[in-house]
């Protein structure tokens, strides 16, 4: 029984939406039920899963709130405090038990609404142990992370530079990345290594995928993107006892993913990919992560223009995190989307094989959680 | 569609653990859920390497002060 | 600290313990501005100017107050906005004795659901156009005795509104 992406909506992708979570979550469900051939969530639907955090909403049990807008009031809805890509883990995994044949997921960030967004990632470390050094900058920790994978190997800043080139050149292309200003450089030093542009923005989006079994994928859509693959990882909560050269969650992630595709040769096998880049420093890693090059080699291959448009294996032809922003628990969502759109024809894309990719997303500092997602035509 | 409430595996509890209630535990909340799924794997005979996939259900975020808490 | 099976239905096995407890403070760290948006956005405006706005779904008939820019149980965009009263029937009250840090109240507080009044719009009791707020002009007995079930109410409006729910101070007994 495969497991089939027949319907993407989203809504949204500026700094401040002036609709409110709900409205964006309505708007963005209308879009993915109209793209999988005007579905009815009334009466097509057998389960709801949204994945969000109640910090990022402001609101305890946040959870309550999901079902209202997106259809699905009175039926079966479950939260996931992840990514939205695994949301989409937890719908596969349902269809596949045989229990359901149509599963939404949804997620959505309105991170314009938080006014203290450092505080708040601040609460996300150890209480006991990281939190009362009230750390003046979050992104510090990714600045230890890129420090030492940087010097473990060998990675200049030169290919910083070239992330964030790509990413930018990439997403003037991309409708919904507002971010995306190319020749620009990466602007004054935030927490060293990582300078302004390294590090991503937050954008406001509301994200709706809709999956069905085999079974009746087709009722919903000609074109169904199936997923064959979906894993996802989380390495431990103590920041000191990770791997801090290396995101072994996504390596793990990603060969749970490859496992259930019957991939063996990622970096032939795929035609591109849509990884996370919420620091430019990450994007080399997760390539590296995902077995799309050796280990310590992807920066200069990078740099080669291995992995720009119409490269050997095009990486984040969207521009990825920096060019359309963080939406805080959606990004994923975010990947998964552009992915489906580029393998359906729906975007244009300077890319060779468009009929099997693979989607990453990170839950960005301080978490150590990567959900991945193979996907094929 | 139709969900399929005819499901024909059956899926069985083979383990449980459980702390103490009480309204002020000393230990943080990873001691907790350890000790209950110290027991949980002692009472089914199995260890760490047995589990393909954890499930976690825990107080939303806001109730803990932590964030990012799963 | 006993990690093995439960011996006794007690629970684990625990020797006496002290450990630190580390106070973490959230106050004033997690600040929102929340975005209303579309349709609670009209609603507070109208709130200024004295009136309680909703939103109607022609599918179905339902009125959304506090009004929504789309039907939950159609899955579709409202079509239209309408006024209420600011007038209409208690469906459940409640009285609170303590404030939130547990110190006793001077005077208990009434708090309570009020179904709203829409010209020609019936509603059961279980769905219904209505508010939440705090209610005034009934003594305990009434509530404690349940006469105020069904009484008819009136929203006691604050001179002068910001747009907020508060504009309203309570729904009074009529």
């Amino acid at each position: 029984m495969r497991v089939g992406i027949v319907g993407v909506g989203w809504f949204g992708f500026q700094p401040d939406v002036p609709y409110s979570f709900r409205e964006m979550m309505f708007k963005a469900a209308q879009r993915a039920y109209q793209d999988a051939g005007g579905l009815d969530p009334r009466s097509e639907v057998d389960a709801f899963i949204s994945c969000q955090e109640d910090f990022w909403e402001g609101v305890a049990i946040s959870d309550e709130f999901a079902p209202d807008p997106i259809g699905g009031v009175m039926k079966a809805v479950y939260t996931v405090a992840g990514d939205g890509l695994q949301c989409v883990g937890q719908g596969y995994m349902m269809i596949k038990s045989g229990l359901f044949d149509v599963v939404v997921v949804e997620s959505h960030g309105k991170p314009s609404d938080i006014i203290t967004l450092n505080e708040i990632m601040n609460f996300a470390t150890d209480p006991i142990s990281i939190r009362p050094l009230n750390l003046e900058n979050i992104h510090a920790l990714a600045a230890l992370e890129a420090r030492a994978y940087m010097e473990k190997f060998g990675v200049s800043e030169e290919s910083l530079d070239a992330v964030v080139e790509k990413a930018h050149k990439n997403g003037v292309r991309n409708p919904r990345a507002p971010y995306a200003s190319p020749n620009v450089s990466r602007g004054e030093i935030y927490v060293d290594p990582l300078r302004e542009r390294d590090i991503a923005k937050f954008v406001d989006a509301a994200l709706v995928v809709v999956l069905a079994s085999e079974t009746v994928a087709k009722k919903y859509n000609d074109t169904p993107v199936w997923i064959l693959g979906s894993w996802w990882v989380t390495e431990t909560s103590t920041f000191e006892f990770r791997d801090l050269a290396f995101p072994i969650h996504a390596r793990e992630a990603a060969d749970g993913a490859y496992v259930q595709a019957k991939v063996s040769d990622p970096s032939k096998e795929l035609g591109f990919a849509e990884v996370d880049n919420r620091y430019s420093f990450k994007e080399i890693q997760h390539i590296e992560a995902l077995r799309l090059a050796p280990r310590g080699t992807a920066a200069e291959l990078l740099v080669d223009g291995a992995f720009c448009p119409g490269g050997r294996l095009p990486v984040n032809l969207s521009g990825g995190a920096l060019a359309e922003g963080v939406p805080l628990e959606a990004h994923g969502l975010a990947r998964l989307t552009y992915a489906v759109n580029v393998m359906r024809g729906d975007i244009k894309a300077a890319v060779d094989r468009r009929e099997r990719a693979i989607v990453h997303s990170w839950r960005g500092v301080p978490t150590s959680t990567s959900a991945v997602v193979v996907l094929g035509v | 569609m139709s969900r399929n409430l005819n499901f024909k595996h059956r899926v069985a509890v083979v383990g449980a653990g459980m702390t103490l209630f009480r309204s002020k535990l000393l230990e943080t909340p990873q001691e907790l859920a350890w000790l209950a799924a110290r027991q949980a794997l002692d009472e089914a005979g199995l260890t760490l390497k047995d589990i393909d996939c954890v499930v976690i259900g825990s107080a939303p975020d806001a109730f803990d002060g932590v964030h990012v808490k799963g | 600290m006993n990690g093995g099976k439960p011996k006794s239905p007690g629970g684990t096995k625990y020797d006496k313990l002290v450990f630190p407890i580390v106070e973490v403070s959230m106050m004033g760290k997690a600040r929102y501005e929340y975005t209303a948006g579309e349709a609670l956005g009209k609603f507070l405006q109208s709130l200024k100017d004295g009136k309680i706005l909703g939103t109607v779904c022609d599918k179905c008939g339902r009125v959304f107050i506090p009004p929504r820019l789309y039907c939950s149980y159609c899955f579709r965009e409202v079509d239209r906005w309408i006024e209420a009263s600011d007038e209409g029937v208690v469906i459940t009250a409640a009285l609170s004795y303590i404030a939130a840090d547990r110190s006793k109240l001077e005077k208990p507080v009434t708090i309570g659901v009020v179904k709203l009044d829409v010209v020609e719009k019936k509603y059961d009791d279980h769905f219904f156009p209505g508010l939440m707020h705090y209610l005034c002009g009934f003594t305990e007995e009434d509530v404690k005795s349940m006469k105020i079930f069904g009484a008819r109410v009136k929203a006691r409006w604050k001179p002068n509104r910001e747009g907020s729910i508060r504009d309203i101070e309570c729904f009074e007994k009529i």
